[in-house]
């Protein structure tokens, strides 16, 4: 019954652009209202969906007596639909304001109704061909919203460079439903689980087993939607669209590599060396979308890095076994990304008139470049910043899961909220100021609340995704490391950020800057980050090229 | 007499260098006089018989190489071959096409030649050689209509046609989106039965010209788009939209191609 009802939910955004387009010509602008009607009850039904399937527990399967369009209605389904709706909610209220006068309103509430249709249907997808069309069409369609501004060449080159690496991350998704299909007979995404757990050992391609195969498929049509490297350059580029679109486009649609790896969730668990690929290329991702976030002085570029660093982030936590810490991720991160986008506008606005910045610690240190003189020697403040962040992210781990320390996946993560903590406390040895304690007890509390609420989001979401505690540790066991590698891994980095953090220190106590010390190769590396690694380069030349050849092999062989 | 059937359904079925008789006719090269009454042949319902007798006409030449008893000696798998290599040949030709005859050509040329894979892998291929070539019916009229309007159905001619023709630029949107097999168009389905059923028959590399040809003709469409549909309109052109009826009939019959995808893929599956 339940699954029955979830077909409203992709089929209210096509009637509502349906409806759109039709009326458009008699009402005009309150088309939109209308859309945002739409959307409204959207979010009613996914909310009551959602409260549904909470005491349902199971999952279930709804077909309309054909082979396509069939809808799996589970725990995972109804949170990410829930997710979508109230994101996509928002982003219907703001847009009436920031489209009104806009010439192609309605070109726009058709495209933002069918997008948001499209992702539902994906997210409901019971069985690989409708996950297919939706997952293609959700490309399609945002190159056209991204396209919005027709008159702009910008806005139409870097629409298709989304349309293209999208149309690259179809292939892979292709790929893994034909070979799904063939080793099991079955479009149906259920039953394909269930055979899968039955005979996870079959022959797939080139004599590779199929979970293995299927699972690194799965990993690249998950990378190119969400912007991992080398499939990033698209993300950042593209704010040519409406503000809406970018809110969209980096609370939702980016975040569909996550739901997929987690659909496909059963396939993963008998994997043995595909999950430390999504582990590598996630860190990669988060370290360059970090770092390229720092680089830039456009807020809406720096914000684009920004979600190709949380996505990274994102494929790493999958990549470590975490997979439904990746799912709390993925919604905590649409809801501060979409509010930041949404108020980036008015922000630079209110920032024109007034700066606003309290001409404390912070505005010296950040505005005026002055640097205090540290409250205390840089040895003592060390050991604070490398102790406390690490006691209140393992006490607070301790508390939620006391096993936790068995999975090597909750070791890195714990590793990865050490560094951050340690990072907010050094800002607090920067900054120095006249009450450095206050701050420090105030940084303290407040890291401790973001941990703890951090583990206990994510235990809860784990045990409504994964209720079963045997497909947990599974999970965990294919994105495991052999043991004696982890544990030299593990020493080496400990050591190294350690080492780091205290050279950072002792160059900060000295007030003789490391980027004076190693001058060159700051300057090399900088040169590097400028131009963004050259990936985008490289790209361009690349299509360039292809082009010319193109031409050359035709004008060759006469057009025919 | 299998060879001899499977290189005269190469004709109908593209395959390089055989192909060049339905690229000639498609871009209505035949020499002047060698056809009565020259212009009929560069209408949209010449092109548009050719598209769907053409590979109807090779599919019955595979039936009948297929019955003969040489057709089992490898030859298929050297006609699949074939045909993904001028699949993809042509597909990368198609990325600098401009010219809306020439873009249609080898847009069929690379879609057809696809068949020729199924072949190899023993797929049914009526279905996805319907499912192909009918998809690119709403764009051979499409294209005729911006000939009718400015003598030449060229990208770059008069780009920004959504401001000025928004009828017809959004249909030509669709149009172009069908040809390249996206979504709900019958060739999306047909590439998918393609794909899925050579892989069944532990045949994966099929995937290869497949992925690389359905990729580069993402491109070479966004590049149709760009030249036609989007950019600053030009000021010294005379615009006439399509008419409602006009625009309601075209419409009309891509709805009737989504549906005709969701059948194909029901018997193909």
């Amino acid at each position: 019954m339940l699954a029955s009802i979830a077909y409203l939910l992709p089929l209210l955004g096509l009637i509502s652009a349906l409806t759109v387009l039709l009326l458009a010509p008699r009402i005009g602008e309150r088309v939109a209202r209308l859309s945002v009607g739409f959307s409204l009850v959207i979010f009613v039904v996914a909310l009551g969906l959602f409260s549904q399937q909470i005491f349902l527990g199971q999952g279930q399967l709804a077909t309309l007596g054909i082979s396509l369009f069939t809808i799996h209605f589970d725990a995972l389904t109804a949170l990410m639909a829930l997710a979508v709706s109230a994101i996509s909610l928002v982003v219907h209220l703001y847009s009436v304001r920031y489209m009104r006068e806009d010439p192609a309103h309605t070109r726009f509430f058709v495209l933002l109704d069918g997008i948001n249709a499209m992702i539902m249907l994906m997210v409901l997808a019971g069985d690989l061909l409708t996950l297919l069309l939706a997952w293609h069409s959700m490309g399609v369609i945002l190159y056209f919203l991204l396209n919005h501004d027709t008159r702009r060449e910008a806005a139409n080159r870097y629409a298709f460079w989304t349309l293209i690496t999208h149309r690259i991350g179809d292939l892979p998704l292709m790929a893994a439903a034909a070979l799904l299909y063939s080793s099991y007979g079955t479009l149906s995404i259920p039953v394909l689980f269930e055979a899968i757990a039955a005979d996870p050992d079959g022959a797939g391609a080139l004599g590779l087993p199929v979970s293995e195969t299927v699972g690194l498929l799965i990993l690249l049509a998950a990378f190119a939607k969400s912007a991992q490297f080398p499939f990033h350059t698209w993300l950042p580029y593209t704010m040519e669209g409406p503000t809406p679109v970018s809110a969209l486009m980096h609370a939702g649609i980016v975040n569909a590599g996550g739901f997929l790896i987690n659909r496909f969730a059963p396939v993963f668990a008998h994997t043995d060396s595909v999950l430390q690929i999504a582990l590598l290329v996630g860190l990669t991702t988060t370290l360059m979308g970090s770092v390229m976030m720092l680089m830039q002085s456009d807020i809406k570029r720096s914000l684009g890095y920004s979600t190709m660093g949380q996505m990274g982030y994102m494929v790493m936590e999958c990549g470590l076994g975490a997979f439904s810490l990746a799912i709390f991720h993925l919604i905590a991160h649409g809801i501060f990304k979409a509010t930041l986008f949404l108020d980036s506008g008015s922000l630079i606005g209110r920032a024109r008139r007034d700066s606003n910045i309290p001409e404390g610690e912070i505005y010296q240190f950040m505005v005026e470049r002055r640097t205090p003189r540290p409250p205390l020697s840089w040895i003592v403040f060390a050991g604070i910043t490398i102790a406390v962040p690490l006691a209140i992210v393992v006490s607070a781990h301790q508390m939620i899961d006391e096993g936790f320390l068995s999975h090597q996946g909750a070791m890195i993560l714990l590793l990865f909220g050490w560094i951050t903590g340690a990072q907010t406390l050094f800002f607090v040895y920067k900054i120095g100021g006249e009450r450095p304690f206050r701050l420090l007890g105030y940084v303290v509390l407040s890291f401790a609340l973001v941990i703890l609420g951090y583990v206990l989001a994510g235990h809860m979401i784990d045990t409504l995704l994964y209720p079963d505690p045997a497909f947990r540790e599974a999970i965990y066991d294919a994105a495991s490391l052999p043991a004696p590698l982890f544990t030299v891994l593990m020493l080496v980095l400990v050591a190294a950020i350690a080492g780091a953090w205290l050279l950072v220190f002792r160059s900060a106590a000295r007030r003789e800057p490391l980027t004076r010390r190693y001058r060159n190769g700051y300057l090399s590396l900088y040169a590097w980050m400028s131009r963004e690694f050259y990936v985008a380069d490289l790209h361009g030349r690349l299509a360039s090229a292809l082009l010319a050849r193109s031409r050359r092999l035709n004008a060759l062989l006469r057009w025919v | 007499m299998a060879p001899i059937l499977l290189l005269m359904a190469g004709f109908f079925l593209p395959l390089y260098p055989l192909s060049a008789l339905p690229n000639a006719l498609l871009q209505g090269q035949v020499k002047d006089g060698a056809l009565p009454n020259g212009d009929w042949r560069r209408g949209p319902a010449f092109k548009a018989t050719l598209i769907l007798v053409f590979p109807l006409i090779g599919i019955g030449l595979l039936a009948l190489a297929m019955d003969q008893p040489s057709a089992g000696d490898g030859w298929p798998t050297l006609f699949a071959v074939w045909g993904g290599l001028t699949s993809v040949l042509y597909a990368f030709r198609l990325l600098s096409a401009k010219d809306g005859e020439i873009w249609i050509s080898h847009l069929y040329s690379s879609a057809l030649a696809l068949i020729w894979i199924g072949v190899g892998s023993g797929v049914s291929s009526l279905l996805p050689a319907i499912g192909l070539s009918i998809s690119l019916l709403p764009l051979v009229f499409l294209l005729d209509h911006l000939t009718r309007r400015f003598g030449i159905a060229r990208s770059g001619l008069y780009p920004g046609l959504c401001c000025r023709l928004p009828w017809l630029a959004h249909l030509f949107v669709l149009a172009v989106l069908a040809a390249i097999a996206v979504p709900f168009s019958p060739s999306f389905f047909a590439l998918a039965a393609l794909a899925f059923g050579g892989v069944a028959a532990d045949a994966v590399v099929v995937l290869l010209p497949i992925c690389l040809s359905w990729l580069l003709w993402t491109w070479a469409g966004v590049n149709l788009l760009s030249g036609i549909v989007w950019g600053v309109p030009r000021e010294d052109l005379t615009y006439r939209d399509l008419e409602p009826r006009q625009a309601l009939g075209l419409g009309g019959g891509m709805i009737a191609l989504g549906l005709f995808g969701i059948l194909l893929v029901e018997v193909a599956l």
